[in-house]
């Protein structure tokens, strides 16, 4: 396994995209969205499945689609430090309304996505022992359920409540899935966008 | 332990995320007919650029019994 530490392009376009996808994630979930539909729409129990179902896959696709087109050895930890840090920062500089139960901006929340960008780069640089789609499915399954578990022991307590013994084992398959899913989609979606950038460099 | 539910900020929610995917359904329709468009182009020029090949490479036509 070859390591170097990514040029400064490669770095700056990871610390870019954490930063894009911090601030899409804000867009797109205001406040009270994913709860409403996680519990009143498709009535899930809680806490943990806004993190199993969106959160957690959210990140996946946006740490994983950018490792893959940048290629550089650090970033998924870069994409995933940035987003998380963005993230923080626009919530306190525009007092953005967040759910408190996600810690969203909070240490606890920056060291949880942090994790899972650890988890990803570890998953992606095994290069020659399992192949991209299979990487990248396992790479989404393990930080899936490394975030949610986290969010569980760490955050949840101090915000929600312990998750019921109970609802464990549905969150956990849900998790599971979700992640199976965002890693597939990942390496399909990388893929043609590594494709087409190699068109453009090419014209 | 969830809160209230706010249907507005789920509908806010859904209606950014289809504006969203429109976007990037339509910015992908504009780049694949922008490729479509050049390699179009470049076949065509590939192909005068042939037709000029051609009638360079013909024999030259001599004609007998000229002065």
């Amino acid at each position: 396994m070859k390591l170097t530490a990514p040029s400064g392009k490669e770095a700056a376009v990871c610390a870019g995209i954490g930063a894009g996808g911090a601030l899409l994630f804000l867009y797109v979930f205001p406040r009270g969205a994913l709860t409403t539909l996680m519990h009143d729409v498709l009535h899930l129990p809680g806490p943990g499945a806004g993190i199993a179902l969106i959160f957690g896959p959210f990140l996946i696709l946006v740490v994983l689609g950018s490792h893959r087109v940048s290629g550089a050895n650090g970033g998924a930890l870069i994409v995933a430090l940035t987003f998380a840090l963005a993230l923080a920062l626009v919530v306190r500089l525009f007092r953005i309304p967040t759910n408190p139960k996600g810690a969203f901006g909070s240490v606890f929340f920056i060291v949880a996505v942090t994790l899972l960008g650890l988890v990803l780069e570890v998953v992606m640089a095994l290069r020659s022992a399992l192949s991209p789609p299979r990487r990248c499915i396992l790479a989404g399954i393990l930080a899936n359920a490394l975030l949610l578990v986290f969010y569980w022991l760490v955050i949840f307590p101090r915000t929600a409540g312990w998750v019921k013994w109970g609802d464990v084992p549905l969150l956990m398959g849900i998790c599971l899935a979700a992640g199976v899913i965002s890693g597939y989609l990942a390496s399909v979606l990388s893929r043609a966008l590594s494709r087409a950038l190699a068109f453009m460099e090419k014209e | 332990m969830c809160g209230p539910a706010d249907f507005a900020a789920l509908q806010t929610s859904l209606t950014r995320l289809a504006g969203l995917w429109l976007a990037g359904v339509g910015a992908y329709l504009v780049y694949k007919a922008s490729s479509l468009y050049r390699q179009r182009r470049l076949n065509q020029g590939g192909e005068e650029k042939g037709t000029v090949r051609k009638l360079l490479r013909r024999p030259a036509v001599v004609i007998s019994g000229e002065r």
